[in-house]
């Protein structure tokens, strides 16, 4: 058996998944910023979810895996906030990685 | 016991028992018949390309209908492209062998995943949240194929990429979560 410690999951064993409700929000401000969130779930390994924040957004490993320990403790994270068409690409690329990933507009 | 993936010279080598390959193509053709299918009321098909805006419905719908063909089209490239690495891989006394380069070990590393968040639609979140519970023989089978697959996972990153594959409760990295916090105030 290999000496790698077994997969770790990304989610409390016991914690339910956030899925973000979808309401319509008439305050709207087409030229403002978005904010990307990142949701937490219990298959995505932790290593992989400072992997992909680090492919992604380019950051630090400390600075990845602080956001991905946020996404642990609390549920979800904010891992980025920029305008609209950059949010848009951030949410797709980490769909294409598996992660739960949604923009809103920042508040 | 060899892993399956470790580094070797510029890439990193796929090294796997037939038994493993069988599965992992199983698990490939079946991921690849439900994106195929797109059925939308799925679980599989929700989790591979979830919502992605909240607060806006509207736009919710405008950005998934944008990033859905990209999104399914590169899923099936990738299943393609693992079915391809596995055909050129030397066979030798049950051993299939191959050498990943350049973008391959992602795309391993992707598919892997996938097949992983599409195993966890099937079985269901309550199945994932109480596992010591499942008496379940199949549900206990599928569990083990994503612990198998998320170990896999684990090799990969930790041949691709070491920094991210280190492992918090180890007490890597303590140290510069300490001082980011600092810097935080």
């Amino acid at each position: 058996v290999s000496t790698l410690t077994l997969p770790r999951l990304a989610g409390p064993a016991a914690a339910p998944v956030a899925e973000p409700d979808v309401v319509t929000d008439t305050d709207i401000r087409p030229d403002g910023p978005w904010d990307v969130i990142v949701w937490d779930d219990p298959v995505n390994l932790m290593t992989y979810v400072v992997h992909v924040f680090r492919k992604v957004f380019g950051y630090p490993e400390p600075v990845a895996r602080k956001l991905m320990l946020d996404v642990h403790h609390h549920g979800k994270a904010l891992v980025a906030t920029e305008p609209r068409e950059q949010a848009e690409f951030y949410v797709q690329q980490l769909h294409g990685y598996g992660l739960q990933a949604t923009m809103q507009r920042t508040s | 016991v060899k892993p399956a993936f470790e580094r070797h010279d510029d890439g990193i080598r796929m090294q796997l028992r037939s038994e493993e390959v069988d599965l992992l193509m199983r698990m490939r053709a079946e991921l690849q018949s439900v994106l195929a299918a797109e059925d939308p009321d799925d679980p599989v098909h929700h989790r591979l390309f979830p919502g992605a805006v909240t607060q806006d419905d509207e736009a919710n719908q405008e950005l998934r209908r944008l990033i859905h063909d990209d999104l399914l089209r590169s899923r099936l490239d990738a299943l393609d492209e693992l079915a391809g690495y596995v055909d050129r891989a030397h066979r030798q006394r049950g051993r299939y062998t191959t050498d990943l380069v350049d973008d391959e070990p992602a795309v391993v590393l992707g598919t892997l995943n996938d097949i992983r968040l599409a195993l966890a639609s099937r079985v269901g979140m309550d199945v994932l949240e109480h596992r010591e519970f499942v008496t379940d023989q199949a549900t206990q089978t599928t569990l083990a194929v994503m612990d198998w697959f998320g170990m896999w996972q684990e090799q990969l990153l930790m041949a691709m990429d070491p920094e991210s594959a280190r492992h918090y409760d180890e007490g890597h990295g303590l140290d510069e979560l300490d001082e980011l916090d600092d810097l935080e105030g």
